[in-house]
């Protein structure tokens, strides 16, 4: 069967995370959302796993579902026409800080697991040697290359995947604290690493750019903090729905049953581009090149993003395919289109109650944002929004890139365009 | 931690024995090269004291003769490794030429060959603190534990310090005891070897012939019984070189004496003195504020030290208004050095943004003076999610389960165990079988022999009716006979892997994390030997300041004790204030030897050095208010950066004032 799966995700015992990050809340957002496939985030935390063994049951091999007496204790009622079907999968982050190489190295790592025992088996070892209580998404001094041998003890179907490959601070490749190569990190073991995560940093064209990329396949997650920001960015499989099913199309070598993602706009994350925030300036790969890597204002050296990072390690021209590459869709969340077209913030009652009736009459978000017919959505939602879906389905996108820790700005309605609608709708 | 030494080491290329290597400066050659008969080097911190024995020892290999080997012998366990490490690397089957050790594991395998000969009970085992503790009721029957616990350290400086062969009552009656028991204590090994080679002269001339040159480490924390050692060792023909810095002896109260090392050329004829003072690890202005401290409470005059190091460091005096708010500093500092462990601390600004070398965890180092005052910071670190790291507050044999398991192991090896190592055993039995039966160690001495092997244990003790939890105590029986036929034949460390998978122990160790991670952390060391019983003294032989061995980076909390002998680009030193640094207690405070302590702490530091202090803090339960440390007022103020943290607003009083206002 076709499915929608956001695997890393985070629990409440996470730093910087929603209190409302539990299960009913998860359960009920990935039904508004059309996931059918949930990680749990953080199940080295003891709290956070005593939890998931209290209120989950086993499903189909390697998933698990929310016990039925929890099953309807999400906040509110969900709309019929979004509901469905949710499965649980184990999978926690590691935050690894160590030096390799006399470098100090920062990467995280999403970790997957098939079953409670194996899930045990990792926190055992990692309690052992670290403080997994303090946060969900532990800080450890571990290699990570040591980590992922520790993760193919436990079981033959867990797995290791670099998470984020892109962000300049915590990840594989990053700039500040990265490596240059897969390989560096992870070194003999490097053939057992056979998916990374492209985050919201990157999308699939730029990692297209490295070759040595190639015996990868790309995956795309939320990194949700609250349950809200769920299928952010997620994966799409078609085959049998069962963790095994799942691992086999990851894994081999023609990703059989794996049929892409939907991504995030990378310029939206707010180190794509370099420059300096707080002197606003903001420069491509190219002019940071010129500018010799300094600040035309202040002097100083610019942020470094990750355009410039793949630039620097890239061996293919813009626009070529890897051999491997898969479909993508990109997507901007559904109140962020209705909030530009309505011209209000995103939080705003207003744009919550159109979100909401969206839900309520057409379906689950990401039903509305691929595949729901625009007519439809403009008799629900006005034709600004309608419009606003559809210029995102064609990509007909305008951002201004992120930059130094300042998000990207996007642009899909302007003023030009909400004073034609205006004047239509004075006609009537 | 690799040193800018070792770096280069390995890049140096066999060349003309007789031309100076590039990495090694004119002092240290000449230390390297003397040809004499004795020489004691003068190091003080950093000038590349490691380095330059393991030059001298490898110039020494050449001269050995057949059936003749180095004796290299290091303070402390830690040291030894990492200076066999070094010498592995740069020639094979380094233990054929060089015996790296303590004085410890030196005598231990001496006692070991001739354990007969000593009249020591066969199979001893070396007694931990903790084991004394449990066991105090049968050592001093009618004592008070305030009591006992001076009898003790009385008992242990008359050890190490006094060699008389009538020991005083109290010492005979304790000895008496202990080697009933079948044990020796730390001190024991060091006195009964000078004891049976006094006694034993043939023995000692084998040795002195075996051992043509002997090299000793921290020689200024020798005392009287490792002096004596020497002394029986070294004849006619043997070359002494010994190393160390007067400094930095910090161990007066253990029973070392400076004296001895200024007492070099008077002990040691046809010797010479040498020093270096080149200064390879602090930052050229920490380096600076170091010398000051030392200088200006040194009973003589301290030779200049160098620095090599053109980078400029870092020194920073922080004042808090408490001692949990000095905790908190430490951890943001180390947040920000760190440039942020998480997104959070990154994206929320609470990290500055100049620009510091990125550090990692094990870069960065908290001493203090006393073991308590590391909880608070420890209390903070945990809140962080930071991983850290303590040693120097006990041993690794003191830590449970480590005694246990070694003893588990020992049995089911088929090696022999004393009387009371088989509390060990029904420690495990009592967590298996669930039964809180007590079983004191006096009712398992009064059925057994000296000497317990597991072959033998059926005929002569029987601990099973003992206990009423029949079938329980027959499982575990019969698990003990299958675990000894399970390791016949099997390498120890499939040995170590079953044990640790076993049923029994599993119960034990079940979501024990402290206990697990020690059980990890002796697995690791495990393939450096070639017996188990090899393997079990020396985890015994282990002092406090050893026990931190692990695979992953951390931060590293330590008594400035435990600091010694190593080096940190970061450090911290809290609690730098009047009462503990000095340490003021009742009786006498060693003013010189508290600021050789200072000084010791300060000289690790390669990059950034924080002396923080609280201005008010809790010390055992009472408020206290301490000025400013002595030591920290000996640096001159344009070395420190000055850094205070105000104290906070007292809320209830401004609400007051608001209210007046109305």
């Amino acid at each position: 069967m076709k499915f929608y799966a956001d695997f890393h995700i985070h629990s409440h015992y996470s730093r910087a995370t929603s209190k409302l990050l539990n299960l009913e809340h998860l359960q009920y957002w990935a039904q508004l959302k059309g996931l059918q496939v949930v990680g749990t985030g953080d199940f080295v935390h003891p709290g956070w796993l005593d939890e998931l063994k209290e209120k989950l049951e086993p499903a189909e091999e390697g998933f698990f579902r929310l016990k039925k007496e929890y099953a309807n204790s999400g906040p509110a009622p969900v709309p019929e026409k979004c509901r469905g079907e949710v499965r649980f999968m184990l999978v926690v982050e590691i935050s690894n800080i160590y030096k390799k190489a006399d470098k100090v190295r920062k990467n995280h790592n999403v970790v997957f697991v098939p079953s409670f025992r194996a899930a045990d088996l990792l926190q055992q070892r990692l309690d052992a040697i670290g403080n997994i209580r303090s946060d969900g998404r532990p800080i450890l001094g571990l290699d990570a290359r040591d980590l992922l041998e520790m993760v193919l003890e436990t079981d033959p179907l867990s797995f290791l995947v670099p998470a984020h490959i892109w962000t300049p601070w915590f990840s594989v490749l990053g700039s500040k604290s990265g490596f240059d190569q897969i390989e560096g990190c992870f070194g003999d073991l490097t053939k057992h690493i056979f998916a990374v995560e492209t985050g919201l940093s990157s999308d699939p064209p730029m990692n297209w750019r490295l070759t040595q990329l190639d015996p990868f396949v790309l995956i795309s997650n939320s990194d949700a903090h609250s349950p809200s920001k769920l299928a952010r960015e997620f994966n799409i499989f078609e085959t049998n729905f069962d963790y095994p099913s799942i691992y086999q199309s990851l894994k081999n070598k023609k990703n059989k049953g794996f049929k892409g993602t939907a991504e995030f706009f990378p310029e939206e994350g707010k180190y794509h581009y370099d420059g300096h925030r707080a002197c606003q300036v903001r420069l491509t790969p190219e002019e940071t090149i010129k500018q010799k890597g300094l600040c035309p204002v202040c002097g100083k050296p610019v942020t470094v993003g990750v355009m410039s990072r793949v630039e620097a390690l890239a061996d293919r021209s813009r626009g070529e395919k890897s051999a491997r590459w898969r479909p993508y869709h990109s997507l901007i969340p559904l109140p962020e289109i209705i909030s530009e077209a309505k011209g209000v913030g995103p939080n705003s009652k207003t744009v919550q109650n159109i979100y909401h009736q969206m839900l309520l009459k057409l379906g689950q978000e990401v039903y509305i944002l691929m595949d729901a017919p625009i007519n439809n959505i403009e008799k629900v939602a006005g034709d600004l929004v309608a419009e606003g879906i559809r210029r995102v389905r064609t990509g007909d996108v305008n951002i201004a890139a992120g930059y130094d820790g300042e998000y990207g700005k996007i642009q899909l309605i302007n003023q030009e365009d909400r004073k034609a609608r205006a004047g239509q709708l004075s006609l009537f | 931690m690799e040193s800018f030494f070792s770096f280069r080491m390995k890049r140096v290329m066999k060349t003309d024995p007789d031309k100076r290597p590039q990495d090694v400066n004119m002092s240290q050659w000449q230390s390297i090269c003397y040809e004499g008969q004795n020489l004691l080097i003068v190091a003080g911190p950093g000038t590349g004291k490691t380095h330059t024995l393991i030059y001298r020892v490898q110039r020494k290999i050449q001269a050995l003769s057949e059936h003749q080997k180095i004796l290299a012998i290091t303070f402390t366990h830690k040291a030894a490794q990492q200076m066999k490490e070094r010498l592995a690397s740069r020639h094979t089957n380094i233990d054929e030429f060089v015996f790296v050790g303590t004085f410890h594991s030196f005598c231990m395998d001496l006692l070991r060959k001739y354990t007969q000969d000593a009249r020591l009970p066969e199979e001893f085992s070396i007694i931990t603190e903790q084991q004394l503790k449990s066991y105090q009721s049968i050592f001093f029957p009618d004592e008070k534990a305030q009591e006992i616990r001076r009898k003790l350290r009385e008992i242990s400086h008359w050890k190490s310090t006094q060699l008389d062969q009538d020991n005083p009552e109290h010492v005979q009656a304790y000895n008496h005891v202990l080697r009933q028991w079948g044990f020796l204590d730390y001190d024991d090994i060091l006195r009964e070897t000078v004891l049976f080679l006094t006694d034993n002269e043939d023995i000692a001339v084998q040795i002195s012939q075996q051992y043509p040159f002997i090299f000793v480490d921290e020689y200024q924390d020798m005392n009287p019984v490792q002096h004596a050692l020497l002394k029986r060792i070294i004849k006619k023909g043997s070359q002494l070189t010994a190393i160390g810095d007067p400094q930095q002896a910090i161990y007066s109260f253990r029973g070392s004496d400076v004296k001895f090392f200024d007492q070099f050329e008077k002990d040691f004829p046809a010797s010479r003195i040498l020093s270096l003072h080149d200064h390879y690890r602090s930052a050229a202005n920490l380096l600076q504020a170091s010398q000051q401290v030392i200088s200006a409470r040194a009973a003589c005059d301290v030779p200049k030290l160098v620095s090599q190091i053109y980078t400029k460091g870092q020194l920073i005096h922080h004042i808090s208004p408490t001692d949990k708010a000095e905790a908190e500093y430490v951890v943001q500092q180390i947040e920000s050095l760190m440039e942020g462990t998480s997104m959070f601390s990154h994206d929320s600004g609470r990290v500055d943004e100049t620009i510091k070398p990125l550090v990692s965890f094990k870069d960065i180092a908290v001493f203090y003076r006393l073991n308590h005052q590391k909880k608070l910071i420890e209390q903070a670190l945990f809140r962080s999610g930071m991983p850290y790291q303590t040693s120097g507050d006990c041993s690794p044999g003191e830590q449970m389960p480590v005694y246990d398991f070694i003893t588990y192991l020992k049995f089911i090896s088929g090696l022999g165990i004393n009387t009371a190592d088989l509390m060990s055993l029904v420690f495990l039995l009592k967590a298996v079988t669930k039964k809180d039966q007590s079983l004191t160690i006096k009712e398992i001495q009064a059925s057994s022999p000296q000497t317990i092997y597991l072959a033998q244990m059926d005929a002569w003790l029987d601990i099973r009716r003992m206990f009423r939890n029949v079938e329980g105590v027959q499982f575990f029986w019969s698990e003990l006979r299958r675990m000894e036929t399970q390791s016949r034949g099997s390498n120890f460390q499939e040995v170590f892997d079953n044990v640790m998978k076993s049923q029994d122990w599993n119960v034990v160790l079940k979501g024990n994390r402290p206990w697990l991670e020690r059980l990890e952390g002796l697995r690791r060391r495990l393939k450096k030997f070639l017996t188990m019983r090899s393997f079990c003294d020396d985890v015994l032989l282990q002092r406090a300041e050893d026990s931190d061995d692990y695979a992953v980076e951390r931060i590293h909390l330590m008594t400035l004790h435990a600091s010694k002998g190593l080096e940190f680009p970061v450090v911290f030193i809290v609690g730098c204030e009047d009462g503990i640094l000095p340490y003021r207690r009742e009786g006498a405070t060693d003013m010189e030897e508290e600021n050789r302590l200072f000084y010791v702490g300060m000289t690790r530091a390669q990059q950034v050095l924080y002396l923080t202090q609280a201005r008010k803090r809790y010390w055992y339960g009472k408020k206290m208010m301490n000025p400013v440390s002595p030591f920290v007022t000996s640096i001159e103020s344009a070395l420190k950066d000055m850094d205070i943290t105000p104290k906070k607003q007292n809320k209830f009083k401004s609400t007051e004032q608001q209210i007046t206002l109305f």
